[in-house]
């Protein structure tokens, strides 16, 4: 039976975690965690596949705050969801908390189950401040263990919907960017089909044409293309104005391939926060490295080897 | 290298902000270069104190035969620059040479220290009622670095708008049109040309035509917002049309259409 501590405890925003290994126990926790999201006035979404939407339908049945949602609507790519979250609950006006369950669907679609494992760490930083409250659930039957020990180092509480704790195994998402389950993206060993070097803010204009350039010769979509190129150009314009010039950007790009790599260095001192960009921006100086995580597949904040700001871009 | 900006519609009485030696001579350049091209006379009003030596030999080598026939001169200001009656005078003169058009510019600081500030506002005044209604073109050089008063009111005296390297602004007779790119080079004059325009608007609606901005950053999605709060402010609806697809996922992103006032048009 559930107590009212429960709910109090999960606070204004939770990210838990339900590591089961058979459809009862997901059932159990689902319908224990969309009861407390109901009963304390939140809005409620269950998202899975087809087949467990059905099964977790006939379990819940229906309710006016109650929504069911197929993942392959939900999740394209791990940061055009998570930005997606973050607009939907700035913009939700209806005062009431978002409760969200659901597996993340990791082994679909072109994103890696790291790159997916890095958006679940994520959250906890660009959702952390929002009154938003998830069960995620992994099913060990169907998941390899890797990607459990992520979920674990990923959601700061593990919960059978009626029980939770501290998860052990926990990383803060700057930790986990570091761990070798992030697999994190380095920059390409090969040497850069493009390097220069800016040392003002005039040279933002030529830095987006040798960008650009570089680019064209990559198969990699007009979108991805153009969105690597406003992306470059925040973080450039950050590099000049705010970190320390010289500027350093050298780009990867393969004819023929799609990948698309440019990485920012600077000399300034160095980097604030490997996580910036990913919480709603309350300053301006913040917002363009806020649109350039949006632009990019992904964006790693690093140390550069004179001990400035370095910051990779890609996309694919 | 030239972007998209110069190639924007050349006539009326034009701002050129630049922030280098280079971009100015870039700037002068290409418009010498189109006057010339279209026929016109050229003149390019120096201090008499001190001449633009390496801008005059770029352009004399550039433009050796307009030179040799007097399309394209280079002469110290005269004093009837900073009268109304004084440029008609200059104006009907070259025109009586039988050139269809006539193409003059100078650095304002020039201008400014000539004659006090009051009479230079003056002659820029009379300089773009001239532009409006004769086959004249007047380009006046400021640099970049002007304070944001003194820029506003500028703008405000060139109603063919601002050319830069980067960023050409044209007027149009509901609005402004864009051209080239904007970032934070540039956002500042941005905010304080549309400021200028939006503020002389009589109608309820702004049209900001961006189907030739190639593109715009954070800081240029700041500057149409800022250059037209007062605008809006009063009730007025701005326009963004016909963005291109890098500029819209940037308008997108920020979640330009949820301001109060601000409509995104798709093409």
């Amino acid at each position: 039976m559930m107590s009212n501590d429960y709910a109090e405890g999960l606070g204004r925003y939770s990210h838990d975690v339900l590591i089961h290994d058979t459809d009862e126990q997901l059932v159990d926790a689902v319908w224990s965690f969309v009861r407390t999201g109901l009963s304390s006035g939140g809005n409620v979404l269950v998202h899975s596949d087809e087949r467990r939407v059905a099964l977790l339908r006939d379990a819940l049945g229906t309710h006016p705050r109650l929504e069911y949602g197929l993942d392959r609507d939900l999740y394209q790519s791990p940061m055009a969801t998570l930005f997606d979250y973050q607009r939907a609950m700035r913009q939700d006006s209806s005062g009431r908390a978002r409760w969200v369950t659901g597996t993340v669907p990791m082994t679909e679609g072109p994103a890696t189950p790291a790159a997916w494992a890095r958006y679940e760490s994520a959250v906890n930083e660009a959702l952390g401040s929002f009154p938003f409250h998830a069960l995620c659930t992994y099913d060990t039957q169907a998941l390899p263990a890797h990607v459990v020990a992520a979920a674990r180092a990923t959601h700061p509480h593990v919960s059978d919907g009626t029980t939770r704790g501290p998860s052990p195994d926990y990383l803060d998402p700057g930790e986990f960017l570091t761990s070798p389950l992030a697999e994190t993206p380095a920059a390409p060993v090969g040497t850069p089909t493009l390097a220069f070097t800016l040392q003002s803010p005039v040279d933002l204009a030529a830095a987006r044409r040798l960008i650009r350039s570089g680019a064209a010769t990559t198969t990699a979509p007009a979108k991805s293309r153009e969105d690597l190129l406003a992306a470059a150009s925040e973080v450039l314009a950050n590099a000049v104005e705010h970190g320390g010039p010289p500027v350093d950007v050298e780009v990867w790009a393969e004819a023929g391939e799609s990948r698309l790599t440019c990485r920012v260095t600077d000399h300034g001192g160095g980097i604030a926060n490997t996580m910036a960009g990913y919480r709603y921006p309350d300053s301006r100086s913040a917002l363009g490295l806020w649109v350039a995580r949006q632009l990019c597949e992904d964006l790693v904040i690093g140390e550069g080897p004179d001990g400035g700001c370095s910051v990779l871009l890609l996309v694919a | 290298m030239l972007s998209n900006a110069h190639s924007f519609g050349w006539d009326g009485h034009l701002l050129l902000v630049h922030h280098t030696e280079l971009e100015r001579r870039e700037g002068v350049a290409a418009w010498v270069g189109h006057g010339l091209g279209v026929g016109g006379k050229v003149i390019y009003f120096e201090a008499p104190d001190r001449r633009d030596s390496s801008l005059v030999e770029t352009l004399a080598g550039r433009h050796e035969d307009a030179m040799s026939r007097g399309q394209l001169q280079f002469l110290p200001v005269p004093a009837e620059v900073y009268s109304a009656q004084g440029q008609q005078e200059i104006v009907d003169e070259i025109l009586a040479e039988g050139y269809p058009s006539v193409w003059l510019t100078a650095e304002a600081e020039v201008g400014r220290r000539a004659t006090s500030a009051d009479t230079h506002a003056e002659a820029e005044r009379a300089m773009d009622q001239l532009c409006r209604f004769r086959p004249v073109s007047a380009l006046c050089q400021y640099p970049a670095d002007l304070d944001a008063g003194t820029l506003h009111r500028v703008s405000g005296l060139h109603t063919g708008g601002v050319m830069s390297t980067l960023l050409r602004t044209r007027p149009r007779p509901d609005g402004i049109a864009l051209a080239g790119e904007v970032d934070c080079t540039n956002a500042d004059v941005l905010a304080t040309v549309l400021t200028a325009r939006s503020s002389r608007s009589r109608s309820r609606r702004f049209v900001v035509d961006l189907h030739r901005l190639d593109f715009l950053d954070v800081g240029g999605t700041r500057a149409l917002v800022e250059g037209t709060a007062g605008f809006r402010q009063r009730g007025g609806i701005v326009q963004l049309r016909e963005a291109q697809p890098l500029v819209r996922r940037i308008l997108g992103v920020l979640e330009i259409d949820r301001t109060p006032g601000v409509e995104v048009e798709d093409r």
